[in-house]
């Protein structure tokens, strides 16, 4: 707003407030309209946010009825007797509430994060002005875990159904989870729990069962009451030796998404898939979930893609206010496991493929690896 | 000596980013749950609402003193708290985002009796399910001067002729609003205490009070 236009607002202010504290209802109410109309015509936006249904009205009626309330009647108006000195302070009451109304309309357009920053600055508080915009960087993730309370709601409802007294017991655990969920991000943005996870990563060639392994693993560690979360990729199996694509699969609810389909004639240089932009979006959201919500973070073919730092590989090395998953599974192709230790860091335990019938010593093995180094 | 110095300080910098960062996450919680309950109340004309959304306020202020205890950390929170109401859409946001800093005064001070005890977290919650009344009345006043009390009382002894209602009678009923305001506001502080108190024992207990190790 330029400063011939806020030299007009203030002098017109200033006219109604004069007017006001002089009692003089006619000058009063005429001035207040003529402060609304120069407010309609040079700041608009204050204008619209005056345009509340409730205090018009209620400025209506105290008019009026100060007319019934306040002296004696001596004026009939619509059948009804009333008096002119009690209409003439219920009017100059309501053209104070309109300049006030006015006023805070006024405040509240221009009340936003940069203001209370440097209000908050100007007072010596400028933590308190950074904690106000931490506030406004964790809405979305607040957002997030609220959805992902709300999905295993749903989930367990499924199971639950008939069984209708637990639906309490179901919105406790909810709302208890989201106030973990909020103290766990302070503890993040305090830098408390700024520790790198766990990495034990299976490491094979393709076709040797990672994925099979993985998804074992993961309903393994559910029966045991660990919160699971992230993607496996299984093959789209086809009639022929070769996969016809791949499904793309959230380890904690089953829902699946297809990734890759296969081309029809590769070129040499191509990979011999045409990917779903979608789901990469989709596998990428559900990754940085686990990442926040989970107590492990699954996570399958970690392969060429993901070594030139494409595929799931953003949705691991984007830094987020809390990594809650201290322990990541993840099944890396052997000949890409130098490149992917590089950008998520060294692998703590790396496990080979099992023989065929050893699966549930090595399922024993994680398990007494996340025993060993516990959640906390 | 000096390392004794250096520990204090660290350990003093880490408590003072714990505080603001508890601030900050549970005030966006609160400024998010205002808009949005808020905005849901308002538009249903749900009675009580501002009684509700209170309530839910001290609740949350008392589960954060279950993880966080700290003396100033409600109203911290409660200031957070209005700065994000103000992305509120529309409507005139400077009155309830001084109501949301008053509630969070009000508990403040009264979860200096008691920071993690029952009783003081009911007493907390009643005294914030109140306090819409109370800044009802005083947004009246600011708006319309105190005159407007004189209106409301000589309209409510019209209205009590008409209505046979006697001045004592009209005072139980004034009496009985407040208390049923008090008591959503309790019940807010009840299971904002009960919800605290789980989501520490049921989770991980993230805010440990030992001190942790210096490195």
């Amino acid at each position: 707003m330029n400063t011939v236009r806020t030299i007009v607002l203030a002098a017109a202010a200033g006219t109604c407030v004069i007017f006001q504290v002089l009692s003089m209802p006619l000058l009063s109410i005429i001035s207040i309209m003529a402060w609304l109309l120069l407010l309609i015509r040079l700041d608009p936006r204050t204008a619209g946010r005056m345009g509340t249904v409730k205090f018009w009205i209620i400025s209506t009626l105290v008019a009026l009825a100060s007319g019934l309330a306040f002296g004696k009647p001596d004026y009939l108006f619509l059948g009804i007797n009333i008096s002119r000195t009690g209409i003439e302070a219920g009017l100059l009451m309501s053209a104070r509430a309109i300049f006030i109304f006015s006023l805070f309309s006024f405040l509240s357009i221009r009340i936003g994060l940069d203001n209370f920053r440097k209000a908050a600055a100007y007072a010596g508080l400028e933590q308190l002005g950074t904690a106000a915009a931490a506030a406004f960087s964790i809405l979305p993730f607040l957002k997030q875990s609220i959805e992902a309370h709300h999905g295993s709601r749903k989930k367990v409802k499924g199971k639950v159904k008939k069984k209708k007294r637990y639906q309490l017991g179901l919105i406790v655990e909810e709302m208890a989870g989201l106030l973990f969920d909020t103290a766990s991000l302070a503890e993040a943005l305090a830098g408390k729990h700024d520790v790198k996870p766990k990495i034990i990563a299976l490491v094979a060639d393709p076709g040797e069962g990672k994925t099979t392994i993985l998804e074992q693993v993961a309903a393994d560690l559910k029966i045991h009451g660990l919160s699971i979360g992230g993607i496996v990729q299984p093959r789209i199996e086809s009639t022929g030796p070769a996969a016809q694509g791949y499904l793309v699969k959230d380890v904690s609810n089953d829902e699946t998404c297809e990734l890759a389909k296969s081309k029809p004639s590769p070129g040499i240089l191509e990979l011999g898939f045409d990917f779903s932009e979608h789901a990469w979006s989709w596998a990428r959201k559900k990754i940085e979930n686990a990442r926040l919500f989970c107590d492990i973070l699954v996570i399958d073919e970690l392969g060429l893609l993901e070594a030139q730092g494409g595929g799931h590989m953003p949705a691991l090395t984007v830094k987020l206010p809390l990594d809650r998953a201290r322990i990541w599974i993840a099944a890396v192709r052997s000949d890409c496991k130098k490149e992917i230790e590089k950008q998520i860091g060294p692998f703590n335990m790396e496990l080979p493929i099992p023989p065929k019938n050893g699966s549930i010593d090595f399922l024993d093995m994680i398990r007494r690896t996340i025993e060993r180094d516990p959640l906390e | 000596m000096s390392l004794v110095l250096k520990e204090s300080t660290l350990e003093g910098n880490l408590e003072t980013s714990r505080f603001w960062a508890y601030a900050a996450s549970f005030g966006a919680l609160w400024g998010s749950l205002e808009i949005t309950l808020g905005a849901f109340l308002h538009t249903l004309h749900v009675p009580f609402a501002g009684v509700i959304l209170a309530s839910a306020g001290a609740g949350l202020l008392v589960a954060q003193r279950q993880f966080f205890n700290r003396f100033g950390i409600s109203l911290a929170t409660g200031i957070v708290a209005a700065s994000v109401k103000s992305i509120s859409p529309g409507g005139i946001i400077l009155g309830p985002m001084l109501g949301i800093t008053c509630e969070a005064l009000i508990v403040e001070l009264i979860l200096v009796i008691g920071p993690r005890s029952l009783p003081a977290a009911v007493l907390a919650g009643c005294t914030a399910g109140i306090w819409p009344l109370a800044q009802k009345l005083l947004y009246q006043v600011i708006m319309f001067s105190h005159n407007v009390i004189d209106l409301y009382l000589a309209l409510l002894r019209k209205a009590g002729e008409w209505l046979g209602v006697t001045t004592s009678q009209g005072w139980s009923l004034l009496i009985m609003l407040i208390i049923s305001c008090g008591i959503i506001g309790s019940l807010g502080g009840l299971t904002g205490w009960l919800l605290g108190r789980k989501a520490i024992l049921t989770g991980k207990n993230v805010s440990q009070e030992k001190k942790e190790p210096v490195v």
